[in-house]
């Protein structure tokens, strides 16, 4: 297990950046009673380190009408980590976690319409050497997603 | 069938323009670029970026977020729930599965198993304390296929659900 040693002025500075993104530095060194080179130094240390990132998150209806889909795959063992890499590249495909349980790879997809969710599941992943079994859900709601912790 | 965005905060007529999407696509590769960054890039009055932005904000169509990895806040154990329900609505189930605090992800889904769900601890003695009494104690749950995640291959997040 890797500890990061973020001490409370990090941690002060990702709570309330988790809130306001574009708080700006002074305001964030008067809310935590520091200097303003301070707050500079300690965000760039933190993006640096890539446990901090600034982003936009555009709604999903700004991409037309796309549906999520969670894919799960039992995958030959041996080649779990080759497959996952290549679903990696693969666009629609957004989040690929290798797991260990009933299956081996989760994925996590957006895609532009069912049928698109039915070609990535059938001629895509049908072709790739070592899927044995693909269990697709389509999400039909969201009720909760924080996208305040992630892998950076 | 259920209308599927139901919960929206947004105005579901709001569409991005083309300038828009350049703004927005500089925002996605750093959230903390200033106004006068943007309008000097893309060679716009910085008032416009300004204007915006804000509309984009306030139509519910744009996030700008400071993400933490899972390292930053400790996360070390990362978990995937498909979740059977019997004999009560899902929706309610989700709805007091998103009221844990491990809890970081439920979606409602098609398929053998009615809910996803993703968990987020410091570490395994979470789950027995602190998160299975709370699920279990959830009524409605049938059956949980669990997937421990252990390897992050590739995480994109810049894209959201209506708030």
């Amino acid at each position: 297990m890797n500890r990061i040693d973020l001490d409370d002025i990090d941690r002060g500075l990702l709570d309330l950046l988790g809130e306001d993104a574009r708080l700006s530095n002074r305001a964030l060194a008067r809310a935590l009673g520091l200097a303003e080179g301070t707050v500079r130094t300690r965000i760039k240390r933190l993006t640096d380190r890539r446990l901090l990132r600034f982003t936009a998150i555009t709604d999903h209806r700004q991409h037309g009408n796309p549906e999520f889909a969670f894919l799960r795959l039992r995958t030959d063992l041996n080649m779990a980590r080759e497959i996952s890499d290549t679903l990696a590249g693969y666009p629609q495909l957004r989040t690929v976690i290798l797991t260990l349980g009933n299956f081996n790879i989760l994925a996590i997809g957006l895609f532009d319409s069912r049928e698109e969710i039915a070609a990535v599941t059938g001629d895509f992943l049908a072709n790739i050497a070592g899927v044995l079994d693909v269990e697709v859900s389509i999400v039909t709601a969201s009720i909760k997603y924080n996208e305040r912790t992630a892998k950076l | 069938m259920r209308e599927r965005k139901p919960m929206a905060a947004g105005n579901d007529d709001f569409a991005f323009d083309a300038l828009d999407w350049k703004i927005v696509g500089l925002l996605k590769e750093n959230g903390r670029a200033s106004n006068q960054d943007i309008a000097t890039r893309l060679d716009v009055p910085r008032a416009s970026v300004g204007n915006r932005i804000q509309k984009m904000t306030e139509a519910g169509a744009l996030r700008i977020v400071a993400a933490a990895d899972f390292s930053a806040y400790d996360y070390s154990v990362l978990i995937a729930l498909a979740i059977k329900v019997q004999g009560r609505s899902p929706e309610q189930v989700a709805r007091d599965l998103a009221e844990l605090p491990a809890i970081f992800a439920v979606h409602l889904v098609t398929g053998a198993h009615q809910i996803e769900a993703l968990i987020a601890v410091h570490e395994f003695g979470e789950l027995a304390e602190a998160v299975m009494g709370s699920i279990n104690a959830i009524a409605g749950i049938g059956h949980i296929d669990v997937c421990i995640a252990t390897d992050v291959v590739y995480y994109n997040f810049d894209v959201g659900i209506t708030r």
